[in-house]
């Protein structure tokens, strides 16, 4: 991989519009992941009862 | 096409100043919503009881009928993958991904109308073909577009994806249950209804995936900055992906997967009865759930936390482990269930099945590692025929096995400690496989300067 930037650097250097897009684009998917992951702890609750 | 240029590939390029950390959103909403196939299983139920409405009547459907909606799903998966690799490294990834979500969304509505007309072969064209090719196409799709986003971190990257495909059981189960109850009425199940929403659902979730997909533009670098983590693996010399097919990495890689596979996909397709019998009278139906749910949770969570620790302890190292550790649990697995101690029973299965998940996670790196990222993804869509295989041995070896076990007298309780050991005996064999990959020989590698003028060289963003 050619090290010539010919951006800035955009984990360090992204605008508030960039970063609330990353905001809303890690709730959009982590909302129902975690929802589903709670569901499969609150059944696996069963089997240490 | 008018109206789709969207799709291509020139518009796929992120502008200055975007952050790399929304691609693996896209390749996650595409993820988990596929991964809802380990959840079909759910359906058959009431599946077999459309006619009789909640009672089994004689032209209701068999259990063994259904099952094959699952089969030919997975099937098509493997092909799909296998016969679009290449087209998706030409178009880019967000052709493939809207691609994928007419597919899958789409295979939902058809099977819905299966379902309506109580026509099997409409539920297995929907669920089984059209399903099953958008499951192929999104597998791959977002996984040659985070390696190039992180070259500091392929591991990672595509363990954040793949790690969608494990958990997406966990949103589509519950999901499907509730859709449902919701939409049953006195003279419907609520199958056909479920299945239509549920298109509907995972096109708009698999859409916003596709909408935020960008690819690196042409000579883009990650940040470099104090504190960056940086693998110490630099990806192998480009190979091409008919060339791949005739190196012995391909070939040896193909056994790593198939023999992963083998060992964890056929006790995880009976680990509800599994545990039940090996602790009879301790674990009933409901605690056996939640037994499952935490072997998905474990699968989840290994695809990323293995793919991630492949970065710094190397690919090959980290199946090493995979082997060795997979293949002392395996053995020793029997001596808990003796024990009767069900905790050590559970974390032992758990850790086994994390590294099932480790296993797919940490295969798209590896891959690049050893024929670079030209075709990457191309050449993980072929490899991925190991999991079609698998997925068919894995439960056969299992199944033949214990009721081998249970017609020559063997207590049930008992009956799966061979099944034990020759999981163990197949993670040895996966171990010797790994052993043997080596680097890349030079001459497999792709030969710019050879190529024809104008010949598409196919990849993108390079």
């Amino acid at each position: 991989m050619s090290a010539h930037h010919e951006q800035p650097a955009p984990d360090r250097n992204g605008s508030s519009g960039e970063r609330m897009k990353l905001i809303v684009a890690w709730v959009v998917v982590g909302v129902p992941a975690a929802w589903g992951v709670a569901q499969v702890v609150l059944k696996s609750m069963a089997l240490f009862r | 096409m008018p109206g789709f240029s969207f799709l291509d590939r020139e518009h796929t390029i992120a502008p200055p100043g975007f952050n790399r950390w929304r691609v693996p959103p896209a390749a996650l909403a595409i993820h988990l919503s596929i991964g809802q196939a380990y959840a079909f299983s759910v359906f058959n139920l009431p599946l077999s009881t459309l006619r009789g409405m909640g009672a089994a009547a004689a032209d209701d459907w068999k259990l063994t009928t259904i099952g094959w909606i699952f089969s030919v799903a997975i099937v098509f998966l493997g092909l799909s993958a296998f016969t679009f690799g290449r087209w998706l490294e030409r178009v880019g990834p967000r052709r493939a991904m809207f691609a994928s979500a007419v597919c899958f969304g789409g295979g939902f509505l058809v099977a819905a109308l299966g379902v309506r007309l109580h026509s099997i072969w409409l539920v297995y064209l929907g669920y089984g073909v059209i399903g099953g090719i958008g499951l192929g196409l999104g597998y791959i799709s977002p996984v040659s577009t985070l390696i190039k986003w992180f070259p500091d971190r392929p591991g990672m990257a595509t363990g954040l994806a793949i790690m969608g495909f494990g958990g997406g059981a966990m949103i589509g189960s519950p999901l499907a249950v509730a859709l449902m109850a919701a939409l049953r009425t006195p003279t419907s199940m609520g199958v056909a209804a479920t299945f239509a929403v549920m298109g509907l659902l995972y096109f708009l979730f698999m859409m916003f995936g596709v909408f935020t997909v960008r690819l690196p533009a042409p000579g883009w670098a990650p940040p470099m900055g104090p504190g960056a983590p940086v693998t110490r693996i630099a990806p192998g010399g480009d190979v091409h992906v008919d060339r791949a097919l005739s190196t012995p990495q391909f070939w040896l890689l193909w056994a790593v997967l198939c023999l992963n596979v083998t060992a964890g996909i056929g006790v995880l397709g009976q680990a509800s009865p599994m545990i039940q019998e090996m602790f009879p009278g301790v674990i009933d139906a409901g605690a056996a759930a939640g037994f499952v749910g935490l072997l998905s949770l474990a699968n989840m969570v290994g695809r990323f936390l293995w793919s991630s620790a492949s970065d710094s302890l190397g690919r090959r190292r980290t199946y090493m482990i995979f082997f060795a550790l997979g293949a002392v649990l395996y053995a020793v697995v029997p001596a808990t269930g003796r024990m009767g101690s069900v905790i050590v029973f559970v974390a032992f299965y758990a850790v086994i099945m994390s590294m099932y998940g480790g296993g797919f996670a940490t295969i798209p790196a590896y891959l690049r590692d050893l024929f670079g990222t030209m075709h990457v993804g191309a050449i993980h869509g072929r490899l991925l025929t190991a999991w079609s295989l698998a997925g068919v041995a894995g439960p056969v070896l299992v199944n033949y096995i214990r009721e081998y076990q249970i017609a020559h007298g063997v207590p049930k309780s008992a009956a799966y400690e061979v099944t034990m050991y020759l999981m163990a005996a197949l993670l040895l064999a996966g171990f010797v496989a790994n052993w043997f990959v080596r680097p890349v020989a030079a001459q497999h590698r792709f030969d710019r300067a050879a190529a024809p003028v104008g010949a598409p060289l196919r990849t993108g963003g390079r």
